[in-house]
């Protein structure tokens, strides 16, 4: 059977790759995305392994290649087999996410395929498994150093495809010329390969460039892939059992409503009060990396005690999940469209995890979580989703976790036409979420009354006080202190009509909940800014937000977003999404939105022109080659060539006539085409009756000749 | 010459496989939100449309022109010069030449050249040797000038067709010497020897040498006796006796196997062979011979027969007993004044299918090439000489 086997190996075994540089450039081209790959993993324990392995099997492999190589074939195949036995164990320990264990197969499948690379085609296929090494770094990765890394691979891939190319010409059956007087043994010319690389690199990145521009968008982010850092060591060790701490201990307990300063990366708004007379400037450093596929705002606390100049946070206790291996599941609100949103974090944070609303499923590198529930006992009446998300540890820069949220899929007609039927059963437990304090004037209740008076449902109630807060109020985040003692709402309301999210939000929420709406004061981050290039939204310590969430019944808790300018109602409808990358980056670069409203029309005006110049071009070129003196010649000569003699390299009309001296119309069609193609006429109808003439009888001579 | 520019695809594996990659990978990033993946994507779209591009003027400039040295003998080794130059003021890197092996030539590899680098306005050279085995009028496969600078991603090729066309002649053979006494060589020996030549007995006088007279024929003798110092002499024959020879090449195929058929392509280097014999050593010599369209024509003059004799083929459709028919009233009414003779000889390559019987009368000598391993039905008659048609040169069967 090995006799039969080996002569099958025989039969079928490639032509061997003798060029060495085109070996080494395929060996580091992989090296390179190997090291790319196994630092995108976190340097794995078999990983000088796997470095060392790659290149010593890249030489015992052009040793052997013109081996048949059947033992180390046997060798690899089980080894293969072993492997993807392996891959399987891991990808059923980790479903979630199986990019871990796929390029982790990838990178070994590349080590033992190493060992047997003896033809071109292996070593095209080990090219091409660095192209898809490299794809399963740029998605592992979440750095912006990224891109010199990716540039360099870039510059490799072109040398390959170079070398590759040149080794074409380099096979057994090919006759090489080589230049004569020049020791050149046709080994590889490395100024050329550096000339055609540093050439073709500007253009191929500029043609990248514009390609990525216009590349569409879809909403996507459809795979399932769930990453969680499960292995991280958390230095800071357990530091809460369900209570918010904030790095900065910024807790504001007992405040009183006094003026207070707070300035740099952590909000004030992530503890457990709010201090509405707070004031301050956060920076714009990078807190949070989100791959989403949607733009939507991340919530972080939920109160719901107002006390007349701050929020508390819900009264009922935290529980404690625990789990061995993710995710913690959460009660689903039941709706179809479901998100998947993934969370880097890019700075220190509190001990809160950032979530989408509804989340259902969250993948965190923790076997512990502290949910403070939104309601304060499980009913079957409605979904008790989680409230505020609590981890017993701090969010450490480089911690990364999944969520899975659950988004109503309703517009506002159907939202608007909504008539909440088990309001009144729920009412006891909804009851902390319509407590308002006394300080809550009366000016401030019948604002509210007759703002909705006209309004009938749940609603359009809510609608009608945001957009009211929306029009009639001025943002500003440079706000004086409110006098101590003085009801936030009140004095928001009636005497400064100034102020920043935090009053909004507070103001609607107390004004929701004077006409009976239950409602509840969300913190949390704004959706950031979408970088097109790392495929990341960018949150900001500014991007800091506050918001109201207001029951909609079977709809649960819905976003009322009440500041000037901001989306009033972001769950609803479709989010906003650009339809070009080349829009996100304009975004991106702050680029004013009248120059990127303009965009459309004038990527319309780019295509009309280019169509119209690839018309021009193909007119001009028509009409040149129509009436150019070397076009009509042309026939004429070739007649004459075929009657006669074909013309030297290199020779002129005129030398060959000259040399042809025995057939004298040469002499007319060589006068002619001077007169005409040097001198740039057009050809006459004298001149073109000369040259029928001329052919006509060089013609005749031929004849005479054969005869 | 012809020329015809087009862009192909090198490998179709490598170009589809990056569009496949750029596609996949687009579909992955917008799946994953991976940016990086876009870049990715974008940048193998960027590197093919480059590719595209800047391939479309890798061999501006370049210009081909093949030229065939020697003589096209079947069986004789043919050199095709073939001179690649750049006209254009820039350099061409890695430009490659290809043809395809003719089909009338022996199984040699296709030619392929590579040529590392043409710099502006230069040329470079090479041969391609090639053993014609088909006679006949053929010419030589398109010409074609590939570059795929600078990936070798898309290609140009610039093919140019030379439409001159490359006569065949059929291989001219050494006839075998009297001395071997076997039936071939007495045959074609009594066929093609004139008489008088170097016979010393047709000697008419002496003279002194002339710069370019045959060293052979100097008479040392006589040279001698006139002392030293004194010029070199020498002999002056009398003309040959005029002889005649009349060649009827049989052309009848019918029954012949597709394909070329060896006797008969022996049959031909035969009466190639006997008649530059007798046109080398004077001896007045006639071709008759059915062309493709039935029509008889009976050739006189070297040139001539030989170009008829490197177009003639086996008609399959025309039956030995037709030809027989044919070629006896040619040899009746149609030859020229000079050749009217008694008889004449045949050549004629032996098809398996077709028995040779007994010869008619106008028939002096049948020659008939034949595979010694086929059984052929022949006569046993003296004017019947069998050679074997399967080695070089003329031997008996």
């Amino acid at each position: 059977m090995f006799k039969r086997w080996r002569a099958f190996l025989a039969k079928h075994q490639a032509e061997p790759e003798e060029s060495i540089a085109y070996r080494v450039a395929v060996t580091v081209l992989v090296m390179f995305a190997l090291t790319l790959t196994l630092h995108q993993l976190e340097w794995p324990s078999y990983s000088p392994v796997v470095l060392l392995l790659t290149p010593a099997a890249s030489v015992l492999s052009y040793y052997r290649r013109a081996s048949s190589n059947m033992w180390l074939k046997v060798f690899l195949s089980f080894a293969m087999l072993a492997l993807l036995l392996w891959f399987f164990m891991r990808l059923a320990a980790t479903l979630y996410d199986p990019r871990l264990p796929l390029a982790e197969l990838l990178v070994w499948l590349q080590t033992l395929h190493a060992f047997d690379l003896p033809a071109k085609k292996d070593l095209r296929y080990t090219g091409l498994v660095a192209l898809i090494l490299m794809a399963i770094a740029c998605v592992l990765t979440y750095s912006s150093y990224f891109a010199p890394l990716l540039l360099l691979f870039c510059v490799l891939f072109l040398g390959v495809l170079a070398v590759d190319f040149w080794s074409g010409n380099r096979t057994p059956q090919t006759r090489l010329q080589l230049q004569t007087g020049k020791s050149e043994s046709g080994g590889l010319d490395w100024r050329w390969l550096g000339k055609t690389v540093a050439g073709t690199l500007p253009l191929a990145v500029l043609g990248a460039a514009l390609i990525f521009l216009f590349m569409p968008r879809y909403q996507g982010l459809k795979l399932r892939s769930l990453p969680v850092n499960w292995d991280m060591d958390f230095s800071l060790g357990q530091i809460s059992d369900g209570q918010i701490r904030n790095l900065n201990d910024l807790s504001q307990q007992d405040s009183g409503g006094k003026p207070q300063r707070i300035d740099g990366d952590s909000y004030f708004g992530f503890d457990s009060e709010v201090n509405l007379n707070a004031r301050g400037d956060l920076s714009d450093r990078v807190v949070l990396k989100v791959r989403t596929s949607n733009w939507q705002y991340h919530r972080a606390v939920t109160f719901s005690e107002y006390t007349g100049y701050g929020w508390k946070g819900i009264p009922w206790e935290p529980k404690l999940k625990t789990i061995t291996t993710p995710p913690f599941r959460f009660p689903a609100v039941n709706w179809r469209d479901e998100r998947v949103t993934i969370y880097y974090a890019e700075t220190d944070l509190p001990n809160i995890v950032f979530t989408p609303s509804n989340p259902y499923r969250v993948y965190f590198p923790s076997n512990e979580l502290y949910s403070v529930n939104s309601f304060e006992e499980r009913s079957s009446l409605y979904a008790n989703t989680p409230a505020t998300l609590v981890a017993p540890v701090f969010l450490e820069e480089g911690v990364v976790y999944s969520v899975v949220n659950q988004v109503p899929a309703a517009g506002s007609r159907l939202l608007a036409n909504l008539r909440p039927r088990q309001q009144e059963k729920l009412k006891a437990h909804l009851a902390p979420y319509l407590q308002l304090p006394d300080s809550v004037t009366e000016r401030t209740r019948d604002l509210a009354q007759k703002i909705t008076e006209n309004y009938d449902t749940d609603w359009t109630r809510a609608t009608a006080l945001t957009t009211h807060l929306q029009q009639n109020y001025t943002y500003d985040l440079d706000v004086d202190f409110y006098p101590e003692g003085a009801d936030t709402t009140d004095h928001f309301l009636f005497e400064a009509k100034v102020g920043y999210c935090e009053q909004f939000a507070t103001s609607l929420c107390v004004m929701a909940r004077s006409i009976g709406l239950p409602a509840r004061y969300v913190t949390g981050y704004l959706p950031g800014t979408y970088n097109p290039v790392s495929g990341f939204y960018e949150i900001r310590a500014s991007d800091a937000h506050a918001w109201c969430e207001i029951y909609m019944g079977e709809f649960g808790w819905m976003i009322f977003d009440p500041v000037p300018g901001g989306n009033a109602n972001p769950e609803v409808g479709d989010p906003p999404q650009d339809r070009w990358l080349l829009e996100s980056l304009l975004e991106y670069l702050n680029v004013p939105p009248s120059v990127r409203s303009a965009l459309p029309n004038l990527l319309r005006l780019l295509v009309v022109l280019a169509v119209l110049s690839l018309i021009l071009a193909l007119w001009r070129g028509r009409s040149r080659s129509d009436s150019s003196p070397s076009s009509k010649l042309a026939p004429y000569l070739r007649k004459a060539e075929s009657l006669t003699s074909s013309r030297r390299p290199g020779e002129t009309v005129k030398r060959w006539a000259e040399r042809l001296s025995e057939h004298a119309p040469l002499e007319v069609v060589a006068r002619i085409y001077e007169e005409s193609y040097y001198r740039g006429r057009e050809l006459d109808e004298s001149q073109e009756s000369e040259l029928k003439q001329a052919v006509e009888r060089l013609k005749e001579r031929s004849s005479r000749e054969d005869a | 010459m012809t020329t015809t520019y087009k862009i192909r695809l090198q490998s179709l594996k490598k170009e589809a496989t990056l569009l496949f990659l750029a596609a996949f990978y687009f579909l992955i990033a917008t799946n994953t939100q991976t940016g990086w993946l876009f870049v990715l994507s974008a940048f193998l779209l960027g590197v093919l449309v480059i590719s595209w591009i800047l391939s479309r003027r890798s061999i501006h400039g370049l210009d081909i022109v093949a030229k065939i040295h020697g003589e096209a003998q079947r069986g004789k080794t043919l050199r095709v010069g073939i001179l690649l130059s750049n006209g254009s003021p820039k350099p061409v890197h890695e430009p490659r030449v290809e043809m395809e092996r003719p089909e009338w030539a022996r199984a040699t590899p296709d030619f392929q050249w590579a040529i590392p680098k043409m710099p502006p306005e230069s040329s470079a050279r090479t041969s391609y040797s090639v053993v014609p085995v088909v006679r006949g009028e053929h010419s030589l496969p398109p010409l074609r000038i590939i570059c795929g600078a600078p990936f070798g991603l898309f290609t140009v090729v610039k093919s140019v067709t030379m439409e001159s066309t490359l006569l065949i002649y059929p291989e001219i053979e050494k006839l075998p010497q009297l001395k071997s006494r076997s039936r071939a060589a007495t045959a074609l020996g009594e066929l093609t020897s004139p008489t008088g030549r170097g016979d010393t007995h047709s000697l008419r006088s002496v003279r002194e040498y002339r710069p370019g007279d045959d060293l052979r024929q100097v008479h040392w003798k006589a040279s001698a006796r006139l002392g030293p110092g004194s010029p070199l002499l020498v002999r002056e024959h009398h003309a040959p006796a005029p002889n005649r020879v009349l060649l009827f090449l049989d052309t009848s195929g019918e029954g012949a196997e597709k394909g070329i058929h060896q006797p008969f392509e022996r049959a031909v280097a035969l009466a190639a062979s006997v008649l530059w014999s007798a046109t080398r050593d004077g001896t007045q010599a006639g071709l008759a011979l059915r062309g493709e369209d039935g029509q008889w024509s009976v050739l006189c003059h070297w040139p001539q027969q030989y170009r008829a004799l490197a177009r003639i083929q086996l008609d399959p459709s025309l039956s030995p007993e037709k030809w027989s028919e044919e070629a006896a009233v040619v040899f009746r009414t149609s030859l020229p004044r000079g050749f009217q003779t008694s008889q004449a000889t045949v050549v004629k390559g032996a098809v398996e299918a077709q028995a040779v019987d007994s010869l008619p009368s106008w028939i002096n000598k049948l020659f008939l090439l034949q595979d010694p391993t086929h059984s052929i039905s022949v006569s046993n008659n003296p004017k019947v000489v069998r050679l074997d048609s399967t080695r070089q040169g003329f031997h008996d069967v």
